[in-house]
């Protein structure tokens, strides 16, 4: 058989057009050469003209050529990404915005969880913002795959509901007062954040394997937090409630390492079979 | 650009565009990275050929108003026209196999009272449908017909002493060409060249132009239908080879006017010192016959090449007969062993050691180089 896909010659940004025939034979003489002029411009104007006309045509006509499955993969990818960006800011800016009036709140009441220093705030923001660019990169290097779409889209989303109604739910529980209310708000965006990340966690990554293992450790991790902070009273360790440092190793520690280590691991199984479909 | 259809290949997929009319290979991760998840094919051994030819032609008829000494077929006034039906079944196998484009020839195919139909039969498959026709039956209203329809439309023309039906003006392929481009159906002219008329060149180049023709198609003249008996005498010299390239070059430069070779006359450009990379990025192929394209007779019998007399078999059986690669005979190998005069040719595995027509017609084997090309192999 004729060999036209030897050398892969004109690189786009992602995958490579081996060869372009323009034209169409019009009776039985085959392909032969057309425009034979082409093949007496020197090889780097051609390759230009590939990569600079060709290859941006062929983009915009496949975008809108995709199979309907795929075109819907590549819609809930899209949304999965965005979704996980926003999953993972938007707990940040809320901290950074109730972060002042809840300390305040919070140091007039019980300081309940005792992270006080302006410089752990500005830190704890620093690490966000990356923590939210990586999952967003890692996101959207894979928001094509099936794998990635279906499972992210459905994770997120089912994170956001749950995120929403446990908050609201953490809320309530403590609103004794109006003013507990009002301290327990700036718990919302770190709260949700833990509750997305655990699920994200555990739909996408595989760390978590087992659903029931998940909530297990989603109701227990949240009893706790509660009968900790209710019921006993606190040692402060390095300066740091105990309370405040298990609910951040529970809400945030694990959940952030389950999450970057099952997306890693998802990076390799689609490097590994980038054909597998769900 | 308007996507015709994505072929997965083993190798990635083909990516057949219309407007203008391409076909792209890509690699897998070029389909994959835009969405498209492959199929069957991605997860297989490489068969070492495409999953179905890119082109199909099919001849309708054998009737033709004309008489030209050169012509490929014996296409008589008193011809037949193959049935639709049976055209239609070739076409629905083109569709399934996802052949890109299709050619209808025979005679003239503007005698076939069922061309348009059989256009729009091909439209609705996903095919694109071209032809070439003589021209003399052209109209503005079978412009207005065509347009939107074939992808092409090919006019083969004359010139004072040219090849074809001295009966016919020449005036009239050009007034085709006029009407055709002016319907906006996009039209070159076919010219065949011979010892003779290889000097009228410029003519055909300068008609083309104030025809408002988009290309000139370059062939030669081949030793099939009724040219088998010119052919000794008009083939063209080595001389005229060698010069063809530097002289279309310049005409078309002139002209303003592009220029195809057909495959026959391929391998002079391959070993014109061009480098591989180039005749690969922009799908140079000599012989196709069995490999790219697969022809129709007018029994509906599949062959590698209309311009040889191997029949593979009925072409409801062509996706059967597509993977059983030795029916083809030598047009089935991958590689093709050629004769000591090809063999070490760089450009081998894409000029197949040309035309395999020539070949049969000097009692050669596939497997011999063209005796008639003045190619130097590289």
């Amino acid at each position: 058989m004729i060999q036209h896909h030897r050398q892969p010659l004109a690189a786009s940004s992602r995958g490579r057009i081996l060869q372009v025939r323009l034209g169409i034979n019009p009776n039985s003489s085959g392909f032969g050469i057309l425009y034979a002029f082409f093949f007496f411009l020197p090889p780097a104007i051609l390759s230009l003209l590939v990569a600079l006309v060709v290859e941006p045509w062929l983009r915009r006509a496949l975008r809108s050529q995709q199979p309907a499955s795929d075109r819907d993969i590549t819609a809930r990818g899209a949304v999965a990404a965005l979704v996980w960006a926003l999953a993972w800011a938007l707990p940040w800016v809320g901290v950074f915005v109730f972060w002042e009036p809840a300390r305040v709140l919070a140091l007039s009441t019980s300081d309940p969880v005792g992270i006080t220093g302006s410089y752990f705030t500005i830190l704890l923001l620093v690490l966000c913002v990356l923590i939210t660019l990586a999952i967003t990169y890692l996101v959207w290097r894979c928001r094509r795959h099936p794998l990635l779409a279906k499972s992210s889209a459905a994770a997120a989303g089912s994170a956001l509901i749950l995120m929403l109604s446990a908050t609201l739910g953490w809320m309530l529980l403590n609103h004794s007062s109006i003013q507990e209310f009002f301290s327990t708000l700036w718990f919302l965006p770190v709260a949700s954040m833990a509750l997305a990340l655990i699920w994200m966690a555990l739909r996408l990554g595989g760390s978590i394997r087992s659903l029931a293992i998940g909530l297990v450790y989603l109701v227990g991790g949240i009893v706790t937090l509660i009968v900790t902070f209710l019921y006993i009273p606190s040692p402060i360790v390095g300066g740091i409630n105990g309370v405040s440092l298990y609910f951040l190793l529970w809400a945030v520690g694990f959940p952030l390492l389950a999450a970057i280590y099952g997306l890693l691991r998802l990076r390799r199984t689609i490097d590994a079979n980038p054909e597998s479909t769900v | 650009m308007r996507i015709q259809k994505v072929r997965y290949e083993h190798f990635g997929g083909i990516v057949a565009t219309e407007d203008p009319v391409s076909l792209a290979w890509v690699d897998r991760d070029y389909l994959r990275a835009r969405g498209f998840a492959g199929g069957a094919i991605w997860s297989g051994e490489d068969p070492g050929y495409l999953r179905a030819p890119l082109e199909m032609e099919i001849a309708i008829g054998s009737r033709c108003n004309l008489c030209c000494p050169c012509c490929y077929t014996t296409a008589k006034h008193d011809g037949r026209d193959v049935p639709e039906t049976q055209v239609v079944r070739a076409l629905q196998v083109a569709a399934e196999m996802e052949v890109f484009h299709v050619a209808f020839g025979g005679g003239e195919p503007l005698l076939h009272p069922g061309l348009l139909s059989l256009a729009r039969e091909a439209r609705a498959r996903n095919l694109l449908p071209a032809l070439t026709t003589n021209g003399t039956l052209v109209t503005e209203q079978w412009g207005r017909a065509a347009h939107g329809l074939f992808a092409r439309v090919n006019v083969s023309v004359d010139v004072p002493g040219g090849p074809r039906d001295p009966h016919c003006s020449s005036d009239v392929a050009w007034r085709a060409v006029k009407i055709l481009r002016q319907a906006g159906v996009a039209c070159g002219v076919n010219f065949i060249m011979t010892s003779r008329t290889f000097d009228l060149l410029p003519q055909v180049f300068e008609g083309a132009a104030k025809a408002g023709a988009d290309s000139v198609l370059l062939l030669r003249l081949k030793p099939a239908g009724r040219g088998s008996a010119v052919y000794d005498a008009l083939r063209l010299s080595s001389a005229q080879q060698k010069a063809l390239l530097a002289t279309a070059l310049g005409l078309s430069k002139r002209h303003h006017v592009p220029f195809h070779l057909d495959c026959a006359l391929a391998p002079l450009l391959m070993t014109a010192g061009r480098s591989s990379k180039i005749l690969h990025l922009l799908g140079a192929t000599g012989c196709i016959a069995g490999q790219l394209l697969v022809t129709v007779d007018l029994d509906g019998m599949v062959q590698p090449c209309s311009h040889l007399d191997l029949r593979v078999g009925p072409v409801e059986d062509l996706p059967e007969l597509w993977r059983r690669r030795p029916a083809w005979g030598g047009f089935g190998a991958s590689q093709p062993a050629l004769s000591v005069r090809c063999a070490t040719c760089a450009v081998a595995d894409l000029c197949r050691g040309g035309c395999a027509a020539v070949k049969n017609h000097h009692g050669l084997s596939l497997a011999a180089s063209d005796p008639d090309i003045a190619c130097q192999p590289k």
